[in-house]
């Protein structure tokens, strides 16, 4: 597991870090996204959380969920089409899962891409992912992720 | 020297206040244990003075006296823990508490 000034970026994740969401590939030609460590420190506590329905399709960039903080209301955007095949209904009800277990129980939707592996070979992983992440943090200001009591990552 | 005691918080953080709370009915019942000081990250020098004092996870309660770190709690302390750590720490063991 990497570290960015206490940001967490699991190593075994895909990262878009224009958007700022991760991806885990779960081996049957859909994949899992969610909001990144960074992320949600930059959202503030996280109080709703709205993921697309079952069976609706995403092009590139486009919103899977919608995220209202106290300070931000905004998308969580794909980084590649697809068709959402789940929903967490946990985000929905408690969106600060999404602060305390962003890589976890903090999952947002599965999607099912057309071609996974041409999908994943265009995000980051691992050092390339580390230092984008650490310029895209310059570029916004951010100083370092905050973990409340009870983060699980 | 009166120790200081930091609590470490964020408006996101949901158990935050309930350490200052706690912190501060403390400082409320024995008022010559401490002096009580809330470093919040939401401003660049809270966040720099949470850098400087390696925090990862809030809240956190640092006491120190003078320069010298005493104790340090990690996460909200129930009010038995929190009056243990100043009563066990070497301030009070010189009879300085």
């Amino acid at each position: 597991m990497s570290e960015l000034n206490n940001c967490i970026l699991p190593d075994d994740l895909y990262f878009s870090v224009e958007n700022n969401v991760w991806v885990r590939d779960l081996g049957d030609g859909t994949v899992e996204l969610g909001m990144t460590d960074i992320a949600q420190t930059m959202a503030g506590n996280i109080i709703h959380c709205r993921p697309k329905k079952e069976g609706a399709s995403v092009k590139k960039g486009k919103s899977v969920a919608t995220v209202e903080s106290g300070k931000w209301v905004g998308p969580v955007k794909s980084p590649f089409a697809g068709e959402v095949t789940a929903r967490n209904d946990a985000v929905e009800s408690d969106a600060a899962l999404i602060n305390r277990s962003p890589y976890k129980e903090g999952w947002i939707v599965r999607l099912r891409p057309e071609d996974v592996q041409a999908e994943l070979g265009s995000l980051l992983k691992g050092e390339a992912a580390v230092e984008h992440f650490q310029a895209y943090m310059s570029e916004n200001e951010v100083t370092g992720c905050i973990h409340c009591e009870g983060f699980e990552g | 020297m009166t120790a200081t005691l930091r609590i470490f918080t964020h408006p996101s953080c949901p158990r935050c206040p309930e350490a200052v709370r706690r912190a501060w009915e403390l400082k409320q019942r024995r008022p010559e244990l401490f002096e009580l000081r809330t470093v919040t990250l939401s401003d660049k020098a809270g966040l720099d003075e949470a850098y400087a004092e390696n925090i990862k996870t809030i809240p956190t309660l640092i006491c120190n006296d003078g320069d010298a770190e005493v104790f340090r709690i990690v996460g909200t302390p129930d009010m038995a823990h929190l009056e243990a750590s100043f009563d066990q720490s070497p301030r009070a063991e010189d009879g300085q508490s």
